[in-house]
């Protein structure tokens, strides 16, 4: 499995670990971050957040992906599930006074 | 009263016990007498597209495993998913497509997709029991609004006297087929199923639980309560909308996502122009969505291009499975689905904290120290709902 991205977003491929195919396992790796992590990979990605949009936006849904773009489309996903702590303010990877996603049996796999 | 809501309000208490609440007896009068004899929604016609299409599935408490299928005929059925020869469980299998039917791995007698009895091994050593007979046990099915309906007991009312007003089949015409399906999310919440349907019937709570997901997404300067404008209350489901906070403050990953899809929350569109009749019923101009309470177990929100469902099943007098299911449009690209994620993921944090409170609810209430409810206009569907339990158990005894 390749830890490449597309040509124009080469500078993301630091964050490879994030490119995960499931809800569960992004939501699991933004559980088991630190919030100065999510702020790093968040900042990093903001700036390039709109572009990823647009160049995934000229590939049809449910057409093949090249690993290259299913790594990126994966990143996208994972920008999703990183930003809402960060952009909602919480003061850690889960809201306080929530019940545990981890005691979610069954979640979408996409 | 307050201005929107219509109805019978007839034997509706806003001063209620919940004490006996929480007992095995109750529990079992609730699964024989509430879940025994109510249309039950149990899935939808378009998972089942194709002649010979299947699924199975349990209904906890009630422990029934039921297999619906779609014939031939094109007409969907459901069956106790058990041999009858010796009651092995027939098909194992979570749903798939047969056209030939279905064979029991226990000693290889077959059906037919419609239920009926096909093959039986070594027939001529049985004495005559009649082909008829030895069919799957059929259970009383009905299709509406895309969703499955199951009743188990065939004295039951039949599918449109049980919905009543939200029967019209025009309701919702072609609204629950067009989305993008994302698959189950499932719990067990330590906490009475009744508890999990009077929190997901009211908007009241919004203002407080939701701190952390959608602060201000309801009411605005002039609804500051985020007081309801429409409600219907009929003999027993239950329909209310929800007025969007025009004033919303956008966090900045939402804004990202919605310049790229259909805003679902906790932004609203408010245009509901092309929807059937159902959707946006009070028709209002700060829409944000709909919430309909079909008793007894199931709340759907119903919103410009999206909706949830959520299912309460009762499993123990302190315990419940509770099911619900986001769907947004399909997309049209993957730079479309990646802004949808936003809204998968914002809805599931907002579920899990209206999920956070139950389980102490029902530590606080099951202690006995304090057994009452105290509900306002605005909680009235809790309420209603009940008016409609006591009349399901009223009708049992009666």
């Amino acid at each position: 499995m390749t830890t490449n991205l597309p040509e124009k977003f080469r500078e993301l491929e630091q964050w490879s670990a994030w490119f995960l195919e499931t809800e569960r396992e992004r939501h699991d790796k933004r559980a088991q971050s630190t919030m100065e992590d999510l702020r790093a990979f968040h900042a990093a990605l903001t700036p390039k957040m709109e572009e990823l949009i647009q160049y995934l936006s000229a590939i049809e849904w449910g057409a093949p992906l090249s690993d290259e773009d299913r790594n990126l489309f994966h990143l996208g996903l994972s920008y999703m599930e990183a930003a809402v702590p960060i952009d909602l303010k919480w003061k850690s990877p889960a809201a306080e006074d929530s019940f545990p996603v981890e005691r979610l049996e069954k979640m979408p796999v996409r | 009263m307050p201005n929107g809501i219509n109805g019978d309000l007839t034997g509706i208490d806003f001063h209620l016990d919940v004490k006996d609440l929480f007992t095995e007896e109750t529990y079992q009068r609730d699964i024989d007498e509430i879940f025994k004899k109510s249309w039950l929604a149990v899935a939808h016609d378009y998972d089942l597209p194709n002649p010979g299409d299947f699924k199975t599935r349990k209904l906890p408490g009630l422990n029934y495993n039921v297999l619906i299928t779609r014939g031939k005929d094109g007409k969907i059925r459901a069956f106790h998913n058990i041999c009858r020869h010796r009651g092995n469980m027939l098909v194992c299998k979570a749903q798939g497509t047969s056209r030939q039917g279905f064979s029991c791995s226990y000693h290889g007698w077959t059906y037919n997709i419609d239920g009926t009895v096909k093959g039986i091994t070594d027939r001529e050593q049985f004495p005559p029991y009649g082909n008829e007979a030895l069919g799957l046990a059929e259970i009383r099915c009905e299709v509406r609004h895309s969703f499955i309906f199951l009743n188990f007991d065939d004295d039951a009312e039949d599918l449109d006297s049980w919905l009543g007003e939200l029967a019209p089949p025009n309701l919702y015409e072609g609204f629950f087929q067009n989305f993008h399906s994302t698959g189950h999310y499932t719990t067990t919440i330590r906490a009475n199923w009744n508890l999990i349907m009077d929190a997901f019937s009211e908007a009241y709570h919004t203002m407080f639980v939701h701190k952390n997901t959608a602060t201000d997404y309801l009411g605005g300067a002039d609804n500051k309560m985020r007081h309801v404008p429409a409600m219907d209350i009929w003999r027993l489901h239950a329909r209310h909308a929800t007025a969007a906070n025009p004033a919303h403050k956008w966090a900045d990953v939402e804004t990202l996502a919605y310049r790229h899809t259909a805003r679902a929350f906790p932004s609203f569109d408010s245009n509901s122009d092309g929807l059937p009749p159902g959707v946006d019923f009070g028709k209002l101009e700060h829409w944000a969505f709909d919430i309909v309470k079909l008793f007894p177990n199931l709340i759907m929100l119903t919103g410009r291009d999206w909706f949830i469902e959520g299912y309460t099943w009762p499993s123990a007098a302190n315990e419940s499975v509770y099911e619900w299911n986001i769907y947004l449009r399909n997309p049209t690209t993957y730079g479309e689905r990646v802004a949808q994620e936003f809204s998968y993921i914002i809805a599931r944090e907002i579920a899990c904290e209206d999920l956070f409170l139950l389980e102490k609810q029902q530590d606080a209430l099951e202690s006995g120290a304090v057994t009452e409810y105290f509900l306002s206009f605005q909680e009235l569907i809790v309420a209603q709902h009940y008016r409609s339990r006591a009349h399901m158990l009223s009708t049992a005894k009666g």
